[in-house]
Parts: C-alpha cells; sequence; structure tokens
C-alpha cells in the first residue's frame, strides 16, 4: 500500500521544476464558535468599553505591541468571565484571536479565530493555478481551504503570548471592576 | 472542522474531517480539547523554557543524582538515545549549552555540565521510570519533544473515536485514518512559496531549516535548505530531520531502519 503518494513531478527534480503557490489565509473557528468553546452553554453579554489613551499606553507597555486595542469586541458572562477578540500583527501574519477570562481573572482558554500570511494571499498567475490543478495527485487544491498542510519552518507565536498580555492588563485595569457596577 | 492555539512556541492546527462516525460536533470538539491537553503537558514536562519542566530538573541536576520522571519523558529520553546510537552522535540532544552560547535558548538555572560536553549518552534507564545521570547534561528536545506531542495528540484524536484528521505542529504533522492528505512545503528561499509535495496517508512529516540546527560535535550549522522526513511516526520524522540536515546525505542507512523518506530542497 502506498502511503505517500508523491506529486507527478519527480521528487530528484523538485526544487527546480515545482511552481510555487502563495500562502494563504486562514480561517479556523468563527465568534460564535469560539463562544462555545471557550464558554459552553454560558450566554455572553456583549460588552464594548472604550478605551482611553492611559489605558491604551498601559496595555503598550506591558505587551510591547504598538497599534492600538479597539475596545468593540468584548463580551461577558453572568458570572463574570470574559472573552476579548483581539487581533496580532506580525512582520509576517495577522491573527485574530479569542482570549476567555475565568471569574478570578485567569486565562480560561484561547482560540485562534483566523491566521493570515501578511505576504501577497492571491494567486497571480492563474494559467499557472490551472496547470497545477491538472498536476495534483489526488485532492485538487482548492485554494483558501485546502491550504492547511503546511511543513517547514517553524513560525514563532510569540507575538501572540504579547497580544494575550495586553489582554489580562486590559481584563485587570478594565474589565474587572466593572463586573460590580 | 480545524482549530489552533499557539503552544510549543508554534502554532498547533488540529484538523478533523467532517462527519465522523457516530459523533455529535461537541464530542468533536471535546476530542480535541484533550489532544490540544496532550501538547500541553508534553509542552510543560518537556520545556527548555519552563524552568518547572522536567527537562530543566534533569539539566540542574549533578552526576550520579537519579531522578524519577514521567513515562513520557522516560519515552522521549530513550528514543532521544537510541538515535543518538544509531546516528553515530549526529543527533544527539546534549547541544541545549551549544544553543544557549548562540542565544537561541535562554539559561534560566544553575547547569552542571561542562560547556561543549554534554550527551544524551550519559543517561541510564535504571527501570521505573527512574534516570541516572553519569554526567551532568545540558538537553534540549526541541528537536523531538515536538514530533512526540503530535503523536500524542493524534493517540488522544483515535481514543476519543476521531477516525480522520491531521495534527500539525508548526510543520510536524501527521495524517491519520483512510483519507488521504495534500500537504505543502513551505519554500527555503521564500517563505510565501508553497510547494505541494503529495498527499500522505497514515503518515507523519517533518521539516527542519538548518538555523536551529548545531553539528553536536563540530558546533556547524547545516547548509541552508529544507530538510524533511517522511516516517510512520511523527516523533521519528522529526528527529531524523537533523540526522538528513547534519549528514547531507538523503540515502543515510538510518533512514531504512525507520522505513523513512527523505525530502531535502537546497534553498
Amino acid at each position: 500500500m502506498m502511503y505517500w503518494k508523491p506529486t507527478l513531478l519527480s521528487i530528484a527534480g523538485l526544487a527546480i521544476t515545482a511552481s510555487p503557490i502563495l500562502a494563504q489565509a486562514k480561517i479556523y473557528v468563527s465568534i460564535e464558535q469560539a463562544q462555545q468553546l471557550l464558554f459552553p452553554n454560558q450566554s455572553l453579554v456583549k460588552h464594548p468599553i472604550i478605551i482611553s489613551k492611559a489605558l491604551q499606553e498601559r496595555m503598550r507597555q506591558a505587551s510591547s505591541i504598538r497599534y492600538p486595542f479597539t475596545g468593540e469586541r468584548i463580551w461577558k458572562t453572568s458570572d463574570g468571565g470574559w472573552l476579548i477578540i483581539d487581533e496580532v500583527v506580525g512582520k509576517h501574519e495577522m491573527i485574530t484571536y479569542a482570549v476567555g477570562i475565568a471569574p478570578n481573572g485567569s486565562v480560561k482558554g484561547l482560540e485562534i479565530l483566523e491566521y493570515v500570511e501578511s505576504y501577497g494571499y492571491e494567486v497571480a498567475d492563474s494559467q499557472w493555478r490551472q496547470q497545477f490543478i491538472g498536476k495534483t495527485a489526488g485532492d485538487p487544491v482548492k485554494l483558501n481551504q485546502d491550504i492547511q498542510n503546511i511543513s517547514g519552518a517553524t513560525l514563532s507565536s510569540k507575538h501572540l503570548t504579547d497580544g494575550v498580555k495586553r489582554v489580562l492588563v486590559l481584563h485587570e485595569l478594565a474589565l474587572k471592576s466593572s463586573v460590580s457596577k | 472542522m480545524i482549530r489552533c492555539k499557539p503552544m510549543l512556541g508554534t502554532y498547533v492546527e488540529i484538523q478533523i474531517d467532517e462527519a465522523q462516525v457516530g459523533l455529535t460536533s461537541r464530542q468533536t470538539h471535546l476530542a480535541i480539547d484533550e489532544a490540544f491537553a496532550s501538547i500541553a503537558l508534553v509542552q510543560s514536562l518537556m520545556g527548555f523554557h519552563d524552568r518547572h519542566s522536567e527537562l530543566s530538573m534533569i539539566n540542574r541536576y549533578r552526576a550520579d543524582e537519579s531522578l524519577e520522571i514521567h513515562p513520557w519523558t522516560e519515552k522521549v529520553l530513550k528514543i532521544a538515545q537510541f538515535i543518538c546510537h544509531e546516528s553515530h552522535g549526529l543527533f544527539d540532544c546534549g547541544v541545549g549549552r551549544q544553543l544557549v552560547n548562540k542565544k537561541l535558548l535562554p539559561l534560566h538555572q544553575i547547569n552542571h555540565a561542562p560547556s561543549n560536553e554534554s550527551s544524551i549518552l550519559s543517561i541510564q534507564f535504571l527501570g521505573n521510570q527512574i534516570i541516572r545521570l553519569t554526567q551532568a547534561v545540558c538537553l534540549d528536545l526541541g528537536g523531538i519533544a515536538k514530533g512526540f506531542a503530535v503523536d500524542e495528540a493524534v493517540r488522544a484524536l483515535k481514543l476519543c473515536g476521531i477516525q480522520n484528521g491531521v495534527v500539525n505542529a508548526g510543520g510536524d504533522l501527521r495524517v491519520f485514518g483512510k483519507q488521504s492528505h495534500t500537504v505543502l512545503l513551505r519554500s527555503p528561499r521564500q517563505a510565501n512559496e508553497l510547494i505541494q509535495i503529495g498527499s500522505l496517508q497514515e503518515r507523519a512529516i517533518a521539516t527542519s531549516s538548518n538555523h536551529t540546527i548545531f553539528h553536536p560535535q563540530k558546533g556547524s550549522t547545516p547548509i541552508q535548505g529544507s530538510y524533511s522526513i517522511i516516517a510512520q511516526e511523527c516523533i521519528y520524522a522529526d528527529a531524523l530531520t537533523k540526522v538528513l540536515a547534519l549528514s547531507q546525505d538523503a540515502h543515510h542507512p538510518i533512514f531504512k531502519n525507520y522505513q523513512a523518506e527523505s525530502l531535502w530542497l537546497p534553498a
């Protein structure tokens, strides 16, 4: 039984002959799915806040992320839990993620919603793309959908770690106290 | 259904094919949660960055001290030692200090290993998850634990009744079940180029670039390129990429022992 079906291109000539395709946006879960995953069977109430300049600055200091946080995508649960959606922009990527914060202030969980490679996510050469689809061994590669199983240089998740730091500062300074109101 | 979390210093994707026989979507998500929890456990046991990990504990010990470790840590150390033997020292997780010296890893604790002479061969297995060090070590399991984490995630998914899927930890990926999956390789020349290498079924692939690989004895890095291994389990694929990169031999005899295939793209 053949477990690895190489493309029709011979592997020996791979480096020279294989045509490249461009990296894509990957969508993992929706906001609604993330809410269900982080706070199953709990109802969430949208709770947008206005981020003051001072708060923005504190969040920047804590995370070294420069671009501003927008306070629109915040929800709270009846028992004092929070769900916050934020984005981090790296040199090569933009990641939308959801953080669930438990009533005691600890991180309950994290889900990545979307991962976009910041360099070109469209295929420039459509003629070539047709060739490519004809060449696949079994499953035709559907752009935007099947571009998931990428092996290669490991991407660092440091930016996201910084993002979570600023979300925790937001919780500490602005959200925690608003529960009792 | 596909979910992604930041773990092991990278992004871990777990992809489950739709319509798993006899499972609700809630059960599928719980299975994915279990798989992520397995990866989190591997991270907490074998992370170099975490000073409370078992790995950090081992790295703090002196020669002749013995300690009890988790069965997973024991398994990874045993396989790492075995591959070290079989590759005649080309794959040696004792390179921790060299990675620290190159500022690729932080040294946040006392370490008694001589700066350039630590080796995984200094570990003796005494049975019942007890190990003894014949010499102090500075181990980094970065070249093997990620593959093991992928294998454990796959095991967790299968135990929960998932029949088909893919686990991908930043390029160490394993496909399981009847369905085959197309696998793409990031070009070593340009990160935004992806190369379709074919489709995998019941197999794992791992890819290493040259940046973080050091020759355990010479301290040199391999020439630029992307080094991939396809094997049955991801732990072997992960470890053997280093043998490929350092030996520069696509037909190194060790690959046959694991029915592994190599794929080397020069930059």
